[in-house]
């Protein structure tokens, strides 16, 4: 019954939205508690130094202030590096950042000082009286630089190297296959450091109750358990004494999964104090103190046979992870294994090395090492079809998979070490839907011009294809449950920062009563509710969760059933819901508030919930989302510049749940997948100091350049879960930037494979157009 | 990202204003829209004693025609000189300017004086008045001054007014004839790379007169390009003119290279948003009336 929930292609309205867009969601920052203090952290202005001294004294003494502590403030036990979130065996050794900076600071951000007063105006008074006195180090700040130096400097000295891991994966024999290749290219990619921005930043409010010896936490985190975890190892509690709850979350894209060491601090502050103690970070801070995202330097090579078949890829990459490496290996794995999208590749080898430099920490952000593997492999494409006169499309055609390949095992490792299978997918079918929704074929010959007073814009086309991970384990859990009232109640642990997975739960829990979605109740973000789960990351909610709630609610509606058959001495299989009510074929036997008094009466329980049943899900392997993309560009020809007025995808995501919800994702992620081509870069400067920290000077993109979408979906069905779905958050960012580049070059009518590096200045676009002038036989396109 | 400490006094009229200007001299800054003000305050770059707010003065907000002459009281709203009638009819280069300011909701609170006496010299306002050659009307408890555009910008976010002294009203003069406003940012709503507004009158040849070309962007303070505007001066813009123009504007501007855009790529951004400028204001007829009162 759930199934044909899926299956009907209703588009529901979510029921988060009128909450939020009425003003009346609840984020940490409107949560205020008695007697609540607030906390503002001091930061190291260096990226690279000693802490040579900390007075406090004129901090201590400014109005308002309840405290400040340094790392030789805390208590022994709290002294030490914040669990690694994530571990990979690659790794020679796991650098964790300490609650506040122990000695060295390896950053300009990391969190030195803490300062606690009555309210933000004045700790933040507070903060700028405590003298901090560093003994600047040399900087680790250059990629190539930091993987080379074997004398220093390096970001953790006795480490004697700033690379952490040396990683490679292979499948075939790569070398003995690009030795035949009839035609090779070879192109060096740099895809740049950006930032990982939500509306709201991250923040921490914690309370402590003595009597009880329960704290209590409200994050702006993605996974309440995960950090339910890390506070119990750090502060010593036990679990069952920690309740951590993600009230509204505005965004989090992958920073907010991970764990800070401000999430730790407050709650041990909270305990300390006796009091409530809220941090809320500021715009400021996100540029310098939260998680960042990519910067790889790719070699890759690419070799083709005589008829354009692909015989061998090979990729040897950079990684920069930052000063510290908790968050395993993720991003620059998935980037690796990513990288052959849905093209037969017999022989591919991905190599890394993970980088440590003075920078704030790398960790999964919307693509995670997926838009990089793409822009790797299409980029390869592009500079081949230069170079061997194949077309761009007929290149890509030759070498997609067929429907008839799947289940189709590429040969890599996860990161978890599990085998990267391609469960489901028709990479053909959706490259032709693409290539006609976006009238490629008249898009084609010259590229198009169009005069306006004394300006004259050229369009072109570009498109690439990707397959990502969208659905992966372990595992997490649901409850479904009947209450007092008669209402549906779906509880989870898992959270939601703008997915809608509480329309997602709410749907597939009224499925098997026949209600109306808006008459399910969904508490989530919890960790009292489902003690089973990870939070929400990695596009993997629908999977995950959806198949939790879909199964709960069908256990519930069992058990109900169940009751029913016997109270009315009724077979059971001839019991069905209708709009919540219970019938035999054409007679009455009750509704669900009639059931939950019967219940109530019989005293079966006295909680609030009366029935209640839980499930686990795991999914059989990973189910792969799919698509392809067409970006439409105008660029200006005289600065540089480049718009984006149109992008068709074709997308496969299996069963669309809730088609509404499906769209926002595909069309939010494309809009990001512009900004990350065209504007979102983090540069430093070579003393390891940002110089875009304000969204003054970090350009992210606005509904002024978001173009106009247009989305299909042609849906294989998963089988690795029950309702055959697939993930869809992070689909529409994958594809993007190398679209868009090849549509500039074919704008310009420049060679295939001109842009190597990411993001795309105007200034590069007229450095490569007055090459491209230089060259003979071709004509001027300014 | 909280202030400083700070003393607030809202000023009801404006000897009040100046009154307390007098009295705080450096210590005190003037709060009018606050779309510059509050971010320095907030990232505490500027911590002053007293924030003197002068949005009730009522009587510092207006927009006059007077004499061929446009008067705008200093807290008048961007966005009303944005949609003023006189303005779109007779002054629509500055209609068409202010436009590029921010975004919508920036402008219904941000004021003329506001963005003229922070002095940014990429801001839309501070380029219109060199090309217009407003006129600053400046006044303290002594005495009232008037300060010419080309005498009032020093140099970034630096006037010649006192600290003592508050800007009370700009007076726009009549607009030549042909127009344009070029701007070139990262994204709409960013601050200027480069922006540029062209004005000039055609003589009954056809000819260029009263040609002016100020440019922002690419230097401490706006500029005025007096080498293209010469080039031009008593010459039909034909074609060749035009690229001399451009080339000479390009020449004329010294920029500095920062994170958005190198010093290369804003002289080769002068030398097309002139060209442009003055393409567009050519095609335009002769839209802005001569004003004979």
């Amino acid at each position: 019954m759930v199934r044909s929930v899926v299956e009907a292609h209703v588009t529901f309205r979510r029921i988060e939205d009128e909450r939020l867009l009425t003003g009346r969601g609840r984020y940490v920052g409107d949560i205020r508690l008695d007697n609540m203090a607030e906390a503002v952290f001091v930061r190291s202005p260096h990226a690279h130094a000693r802490i040579r001294s900390i007075e406090v004294d004129d901090a201590l003494a400014s109005p308002g202030v309840i405290g400040v502590w340094t790392f030789d403030d805390l208590d022994a036990y709290f002294q030490r590096p914040l669990p690694p979130w994530f571990r990979h065996p690659a790794f020679r050794d796991v650098k964790s950042p300490t609650p506040l900076a122990k000695g060295i600071v390896r950053h300009v951000g990391e969190a030195v000082a803490v300062v606690v007063a009555v309210d933000r105006h004045h700790a933040e008074d507070a903060a700028g009286k405590v003298k901090v006195t560093y003994d600047p180090l040399p900087p680790v700040v250059d990629l190539e630089e930091a993987a080379a130096a074997t004398e220093g400097p390096f970001v953790h000295e006795d480490l004697g190297s700033n690379v952490v891991a040396d990683y490679t994966d292979e499948v075939g024999d790569v070398d003995e296959a690009m030795a035949r290749a009839a035609h090779r290219v070879k192109l060096r990619l740099r895809t740049h450091r950006g930032a990982g921005l939500s509306l709201e930043g991250r923040a921490t409010l914690a309370s402590w109750d003595e009597q009880e010896g329960v704290l209590t936490v409200w994050d702006s985190t993605q996974g309440v358990l995960p950090l339910q975890n890390s506070l119990s190892e750090m502060l010593q509690l036990p679990k069952e004494k920690i309740r951590v709850i993600a009230p509204d979350v505005g965004g989090g894209f992958g920073p907010k999964h991970m764990l800070y060491p401000e999430e730790l601090v407050i709650p041990y502050l909270a305990r300390k104090l006796g009091r409530p103690v809220r941090w809320l970070e500021d715009r400021l801070e996100t540029f310098i103190a939260s998680a960042q995202q990519r910067d790889q330097e790719h070699e890759a090579e690419l070799g083709i046979d005589e008829e354009g078949r692909i015989v061998a890829v090979r990729t040897d990459f950079l990684w920069d992870a930052g000063a510290y490496n908790p968050y395993g290996l993720i991003v620059p794995i998935v980037a690796g294994i990513t990288l052959p999208g849905p093209y037969r590749i017999p022989n591919y080898r991905f190599r890394f090395r993970a980088v440590l430099t003075n920078k704030p920490v790398v960790a999964p952000v919307r693509g995670s090492g997926r838009p990089d593997g793409v822009f790797v492999m299409e980029r390869l494409l592009d500079a081949m079809a230069e170079q061997s006169g194949i077309d761009r499309l007929a290149l890509r055609r030759i070498n997609l998979l067929s429907p008839d390949d799947f289940p189709y095992d590429v040969g890599l490792k996860q990161h978890g070490g599990d085998p990267v299978v391609y469960d489901s997918a028709n990479p053909p079918a959706l490259f032709d839907k693409v290539v006609e929704m976006s009238r490629w074929e008249e898009q084609q010959g010259a590229p198009a011009e169009d005069a306006r007073r004394g300006r004259r814009t050229r369009r072109g086309v570009g498109i690439a294809s990707f397959v990502e991970s969208a659905g992966r384990g372990p595992a997490e859990a649901c409850r479904v449950a009947l209450d007092r009232d008669g209402k549906v109640r779906v509880l989870l642990s898992a959270g939601t920062q703008g997915q809608g997975i509480a329309t997602m739960a709410a749907l597939l829990a009224a499925a098997p009563f026949d209600l109306s979605p808006s008459e399910v109740h969904v508490e989530l973000g919890d960790s009292h509710l489902v003690s089973v789960g990870q939070g929400t990351y990695g596009s993997r909610s629908a999977v995950l969760v959806g198949n939790a709630v879909s199964l709960a609610a069908e256990g519930l509606r069992d058990e109900i059933l169940l009751r029913i058959a016997r109270r009315h001495q009724r077979p059971i299989e001839s019991l069905s819901f209708r709009a919540g009510e219970v019938y035999s074929g054409p007679d009455y036997l009750g509704s669900l508030p009639q059931l939950a008094e019967d219940l109530a009466e019989e005293g079966e329980t006295q909680g609030e919930l009366l029935l209640e049943v839980e499930r686990e899900f795991e999914p059989k392997g990973v189910a792969y989302s799919s698509g392809v993309a067409v970006a439409l560009v105008e660029v200006d020809p005289e600065l540089g510049t480049v718009k984006v007025p149109e992008v068709y995808m074709v997308h496969d995501c299996g069963h669309v749940i809730n088609p509404l919800t499906v769209h926002g994702q595909i069309v939010g992620a494309i809009a990001h997948g512009v900004g990350n081509a065209l504007f979102e870069h983090l540069v430093y400067d070579d003393k390891g100091q940002l110089l875009t920290g304000s969204l003054m000077d970090y350009l992210v993109v606005t509904a002024a350049d978001a173009p106009r979408y247009v989305v299909e979906h042609i849906g294989t069905p998963s089988p690795t879960n029950p309702l055959g779905v697939k993930g869809t958050a992070e689909a529409g960012i994958c594809a993007l930037p190398a679209a868009i580049v090849q549509a500039v070059e074919h704008a310009l009518d420049l060679p295939w494979g001109t842009f190597t590096q990411l993001p795309l200045h105007p200034e590069t676009v007229l450095e490569a157009l007055a090459a491209r002038n230089r060259l003979p036989g071709r004509t001027q396109a300014s | 990202m909280k202030p400083a400490p700070f003393r607030y006094v809202a000023a009801q009229s404006l000897e009040e204003a100046l009154a307390l200007l007098q009295e705080y001299g450096d210590e005190g800054k003037l709060l009018a829209g606050g779309q510059s003000l509050l971010p320095l305050l907030n990232m505490r770059l500027t911590q002053p004693a007293v924030l003197i707010d002068i949005n009730p003065i009522r009587e510092l907000s207006y927009i006059r025609r007077e004499n061929g002459v446009l008067r705008v009281g200093a807290l008048t709203r961007q966005r009303e000189l944005e949609r003023h009638e006189d303005v779109l009819r007779d002054w629509p280069c500055l209609a068409a300017g202010v436009e590029h300011i921010g975004y919508f909701q920036i402008r219904n609170r941000g004021t003329v004086g506001g963005s003229l006496a922070h002095a940014d010299p990429s801001a839309e306002l501070a380029v219109l008045a060199a090309a217009y050659e407003a006129e600053f009307y400046v006044q303290s408890e002594e005495e009232t001054r008037v300060i010419p555009a080309e005498e009032f910008f020093l140099t970034y976010l630096t006037t010649s007014m006192m600290p003592h002294e508050m800007l009370t009203e700009i007076r726009f003069p009549a607009q030549p004839s042909h127009w344009s406003f070029q701007e070139l940012a990262r994204r709409p709503g960013d601050f200027a790379l480069v922006s540029t507004a062209v004005l000039f009158d055609l003589d009954s040849r056809g000819n260029a007169c009263n040609v002016r070309i100020a440019v922002g962007g690419v230097d401490a303070t706006p500029v005025r390009l007096r080498n293209a505007e010469a080039s031009l001066e008593g010459r039909p813009l034909d074609e060749e003119a035009l690229e001399e123009a451009a080339r000479l504007a390009q020449d004329e501007v010294e920029p500095e290279s920062d994170v958005q855009a190198s010093a290369a790529y804003r002289k080769r951004v002068v030398g097309v948003l002139v060209r442009r400028a003055l393409i567009e204001a050519l095609s335009r007829p002769q839209a802005a009336g001569r004003m004979e009162e």
